[in-house]
């Protein structure tokens, strides 16, 4: 995977997720878009339905319904904030800090225990989150 | 390295790569010392259609990214439902030649050491 493609690919997640968000808060998307692939050709929830709900929550400041939509809104939502300011300040002073993170994060991520101790905690959340939605 | 061996290697494995690749592959494999030959067969490439097949079926799981290697990217789609749903569907169309390219790197690799 090449810097460039990594910029773009989490440049365009970003601005999808924004673009998501401002439609949910100002056109009420809710009951048009549910968005998520998975769920609707299983019709059970995915590891992370429920994170734009916890987002809305959490821009809301009412942190404990964030919490109970989807834990996983509090690790989409720092991203969200800080990638895209990155990105920029990358394309336009030319330095590459955001790419070397990426490398070091996959780095860090192939380490057997750091993946299984996230995978037990994705797929904990995974069945919590069909318990609450189905 | 041999010219039959190189032929061998191309029959056996021109389905890992792209059309475009196949040139270089051949050329980096011809100027490959003969002691690598050992490195290069025991080489596992990622099956394009078989990753495709992932795709399409949990690729809003992010596991087919996770599959051919691509850790951070199957964790971002991972953790947004697959990119919204979006890259989920434009990944059906990526994900071929992003393994192919995978296998291209890989083979790079055993070239460089």
């Amino acid at each position: 995977m090449t810097r460039k493609r990594v910029y773009f690919f989490v440049g365009v997640l970003c601005l999808v997720g924004y673009i998501r968000l401002i439609g949910h808060v100002s056109c009420g998307w809710s009951h048009v878009v549910t968005g998520c692939l998975f769920h609707r050709v299983t019709g059970v929830p995915c590891p992370s339905c429920g994170s734009t709900r916890s987002v809305l929550f959490l821009l809301k400041g009412d942190f404990l319904s964030a919490l109970h939509a989807n834990p996983l809104g509090y690790v989409v939502f720092l991203p969200m904030v800080v990638f895209p300011l990155w990105i920029l300040f990358d394309l336009i002073c030319g330095k590459d800090g955001f790419w070397r993170l990426y490398q070091s994060a996959e780095a860090v991520l192939r380490i057997k225990y750091v993946w299984m101790v996230v995978l037990v905690l994705i797929v904990t959340n995974w069945i919590w989150n069909i318990y609450k939605y189905t | 390295m041999d010219a039959s061996k190189v032929d061998l290697f191309m029959m056996m494995n021109s389905k890992y790569f792209d059309g475009f690749q196949l040139q270089s592959v051949r050329q980096m494999l011809t100027e490959l010392p003969d002691e690598k030959w050992g490195w290069v067969q025991t080489l596992q490439f990622k099956d394009p259609t078989f990753v495709l097949i992932i795709s399409l079926l949990a690729g809003s799981l992010g596991i087919d990214r996770f599959f051919i290697g691509d850790t951070g990217l199957g964790l971002g789609k991972l953790l947004t439902c697959g990119g919204f749903g979006i890259w989920s569907i434009v990944d059906w169309f990526l994900i071929m030649s992003a393994a192919k390219e995978r296998n291209y790197r890989k083979l790079q690799e055993v070239s460089i050491r």
